[in-house]
């Protein structure tokens, strides 16, 4: 298992290099000049404009410019935003325990809805529960989770004044504020995304349960909560848990929404605003950040199937 | 000649002016499309509360952190709309009303001569640390927002002097003094105190009349009143949360739900606002307005075409549509109550499509005539409702539209430098002085004036006087001429000035509420009360 794991991890190298070229490459395809907007927007002399490109560097080769983001960021250095002089790293190192916050609560809720639903279903095909949890889904996949944030904060916030509508206390300052803020995006996330795993779930289960040895481990008198928990669950659980990976990663990277609804800082809003604005080494810093956790989380599933299935390992 | 738009302004892309990346802008995008979701009905309207107030009370200011804010040191703010959260640590030099007209601030006077201004402070002010707030403090400040290089006015400074401890003489290069008199109502007008410089970024130190307390970024700025204020008695609470909401749908439910008591909001949440009898809402006209902007080449470049589509444009109807009826309907670059405004030129176009259609004709040109007419993309709803209404009165007169979107942060890019389109109809961002709302499209080496083709000798010659007038009123008389000349010439086809709205919750604030006089000024808290605690 460990060499499968140094194996990876060792691959991963090449894979960071590639991704980290082209997420500098590709911030050069925005629209726009940085430089021009730094120097005064749409009245900018000309002198001034070049003046500040030449400060930021951006008159220099892209290789060059490349290579010098490159040789700061494996030291952590992330650069300085363009407009808040902030330090990238320092924004993201505040940022991402807030969005990481959000994306853990909401995988709980995602386990907590998506699992029993899941089992339920897929152990009573075609019966009552069946049909309600394919209801259910089917409704919770065609919500969007901005639409769920709003309903509940009408609901919570605005007429029963149960919950915050807005705003984020960090986990050190009060762990119940922080749970307490946290509701209602955990809920609008994990509601949406508790619908495919429990239909993964569902269909996986279905076609182990159909398996000789499940019928065999029936014959010899195992009950069936067992049967379904020892010995079926596990190997249905290859299909889910690449949702659940799928799931955790976008909530890292697509929170935007539910992060400007619930007024909440994280780096979904972070990225966001850098994407309008053009800030080239936020947008870089983040791209990097997020595609390393892709990258990571990946690993961490695979690793999980290995563990799983040791026929993977092998392979 | 302007210059302070930089990149965080927060309505939608203006044509005239560089709104940078706009970042409202860009979260209307996300405010339009959860818009129609967010309506949780609401009422009453009015900037006068009574009730009493608690000294001590704390006003809970909802405020885009995320899309408006760069940093706590006007030396480094790079965004127009800091000014909100600033203006109360440092106050500002200079202080303007919402007519423009220029006040008092930090400075009690000033004098403009040829190239050089002086400014006379305000005695017996100090800064919340306790250092004097004196001429050789407003130096060192002023150098230090020199080295802003979005602040294109101060750029013009060549020297600073200190005539005495409460004198300072700048003398400018390049452009008249009175465009820095204006800038120092905003970000260039605020001064660091001279112990603070190094740490303000953390740390602001000002005058003004609250004091810094913490920062959480991206989240809450927290400020209280600053004990030794040289103006006592003007607040009259205790101090200010400002509290990360975004704008749009967020703000309305923030301030519904009791999460903070005041908040700008836009006309399109008005309606479902104003029968709250909990919400109260202060209006503001503002200099910024709706705009159908012609690019000066075929078919533009034709006077006929441009008067057709003065007159072909409904005006009222967009205001209704976009604006809930609350802007003034436009008739000229500028409203009615401003300096700049000529009535001679207030009746020369109205809705009439058989007029527009006769001009058309008589333009010569063969039937339909087809512009490509660029909005602002990012499916925002006020743009989209006017470019819908334009395109249909447009083609109810012998024009053939076609709508392009180009999004907020690509209009210099797409619309000015590629010169996509005929026309862009989007909010123009107003400016405070009245030459200057002229100079900026149609002067001499103007960007947008450069852009669209539309530089003109004249104007740069009238406003160029007006900009070098020995009074204010030789300029406005100046400025009038040639807003003449610019209407006659249907060099723009203003539709409905645009207002500012201020939302606020009438259980916990009271008093005179006023709503921001332009879109990143500052709100003006001096009549305000907080009635909890």
């Amino acid at each position: 298992m460990i060499g499968y794991v140094a194996r990876r991890l060792l691959a991963l190298v090449p894979l960071v290099l590639i991704i980290s070229f082209l997420v500098f490459a590709m911030s050069f395809l925005i629209p726009g000049d940085p430089a021009r907007t730094l120097a005064g927007g749409l009245h900018a002399q000309a002198s001034r404009v070049i003046q500040v490109r030449h400060q930021l560097g951006l008159d220099k080769p892209v290789v060059v410019q490349y290579w010098r983001w490159l040789s700061h960021a494996l030291g952590g250095n992330l650069g300085r935003s363009l407009y808040t002089q902030g330090s990238v790293a320092n924004a993201i190192a505040h940022r991402f325990p807030i969005t990481l916050s959000m994306a853990i609560g909401a995988l709980v809720v995602i386990v907590l809805l998506g699992v029993p639903a899941g089992i339920a279903a897929g152990t009573r095909p075609g019966g009552i529960v069946d049909r309600l949890v394919t209801l259910g889904t089917s409704a919770a996949i065609a919500i969007p989770d901005f639409w769920l944030g709003i309903l509940l904060v009408i609901v919570f916030a605005v007429k029963l004044k149960a919950l915050p509508a807005i705003g984020y206390v960090s986990f050190a300052n009060s762990p119940v504020q922080w749970a307490t803020h946290l509701y209602l995006p955990w809920l609008a996330l994990g509601i949406a995304g508790a619908a495919p795993l429990a239909r993964q779930l569902r269909g996986a289960l279905i076609d182990v349960l159909e398996q000789d040895y499940i019928r065999t481990a029936g014959a010899k008198g195992l009950p069936p909560r067992r049967i379904i928990f020892k010995h079926a669950l596990k190997n249905a659980a290859i299909a889910p848990v690449t949702v659940l990976g799928i799931q955790f990663a976008y909530l890292l990277g697509g929170t935007v929404i539910l992060e400007y609804i619930f007024s909440i800082p994280g780096l979904g809003l972070y990225f966001f605003d850098a994407l309008t604005s053009r800030d080239l080494p936020v947008l870089q810093g983040v791209t990097l950040v997020i595609a390393l956790t892709f990258v990571l989380l990946n690993l961490a599933v695979d690793v999980l199937y290995a563990y799983i299935n040791p026929k993977v390992r092998l392979a | 000649m302007k210059t302070v738009s930089s990149r965080r302004e927060p309505i939608a892309p203006g044509p005239a002016q560089s709104r940078g990346p706009s970042r409202r802008c860009s979260r209307r995008l996300m405010a339009a499309a959860l818009a129609v979701l967010a309506a949780c009905s609401g009422s009453g309207n009015g900037s006068v509360n009574t009730g009493s107030g608690n000294p001590a009370g704390i006003l809970r200011y909802g405020y885009d952190f995320a899309s408006q804010f760069t940093n706590l040191d006007p030396g480094k703010s790079t965004g127009d709309c800091d000014a909100l959260v600033l203006a109360p640590i440092f106050d500002t030099l200079i202080r303007k009303d919402a007519g423009g007209t220029l006040l008092p601030g930090l400075a009690t006077s000033w004098l403009v001569q040829g190239q050089t201004l002086t400014l006379h402070l305000q005695p017996g002010v100090k800064f919340s640390d306790g250092e004097v707030f004196d001429a050789s403090a407003v130096k060192l400040g002023i150098e230090h927002l020199e080295k802003n290089t979005t602040y294109t006015d101060l750029a013009n400074v060549t020297s600073i002097d200190v005539v005495d401890p409460l004198t300072v003489r700048l003398t400018l290069s390049g452009t008249p003094p009175i465009e820095l008199l204006y800038s120092m109502t905003g970000r260039e007008g605020m001064i660091v105190a001279p112990n603070a410089i190094a740490t303000a970024s953390s740390h602001p130190v000002g005058a003004g009349p609250f004091m810094f307390t913490s920062f959480s970024s991206g989240a809450s700025l927290s400020e209280r009143a600053n004990p030794t204020y040289w103006a006592k008695g003007t607040y009259k609470f205790g101090g200010i949360d400002f509290t990360q909401v975004g704008v749009g749908p967020p703000s309305v439910t923030a301030l519904k739900a009791g999460s903070v008591d005041m908040v700008s909001i836009q006309p399109e949440s008005y309606p479902a606002l104003k029968s709250d009898p909990a919400v109260g809402i202060a209006v503001q006209n503002t200099t910024a307005y709706l705009q159908f902007q012609f690019r000066f080449t075929p078919p533009f470049d034709n006077l006929d075409v441009r008067k057709a589509a003065e007159d072909a444009i409904n005006r009222a109807q967009i205001n209704q549509v976009v604006q809930a009826g609350l802007g003034e309907v436009a008739n000229q670059t500028f409203f009615k109550s401003s300096p700049g405004y000529n009535p001679d030129v207030a009746g020369l176009y109205s809705y009439n499509p058989a007029m527009a259609h006769q001009l058309l004709v008589q333009s010569g040109l063969p039937l339909p005539v087809r512009i490509e007419m660029v909005i602002p993309g990012g499916n925002i709803a006020s743009m989209e409702d006017q470019g819908a209404i334009l395109q249909q009165n447009l083609d109810a007169v012998g024009f053939s539209v076609t709508i392009k979107r180009v999004l907020g942060s690509d209009i210099e890019a797409g619309y000015y430098l590629a010169g996509e389109g005929n026309a862009f109809a989007a909010e123009r961002p107003g400016e405070p002085y009245p030459p200057v709302q002229i100079y900026d499209q149609w002067g001499s080496n103007q960007f947008v004036a450069i852009w669209s083709k539309g530089e003109r000798p004249d104007i740069t010659s009238m406003i160029l006087q007006a900009l070098d007038a020995p009074s204010t009123a030789a300029a406005y008389q100046l400025t009038r001429q040639t807003e003449a000349l610019v209407m006659n010439q249907a060099l723009d086809a203003p539709i409905a000035f645009a207002p500012q709205l201020e939302a606020y919750s009438t259980a916990t604030v009271g008093g005179v509420v006023k709503a921001q006089t332009g879109v990143c000024d500052a709100v003006d808290l001096s009549g305000l009360i907080v009635k909890k605690g």
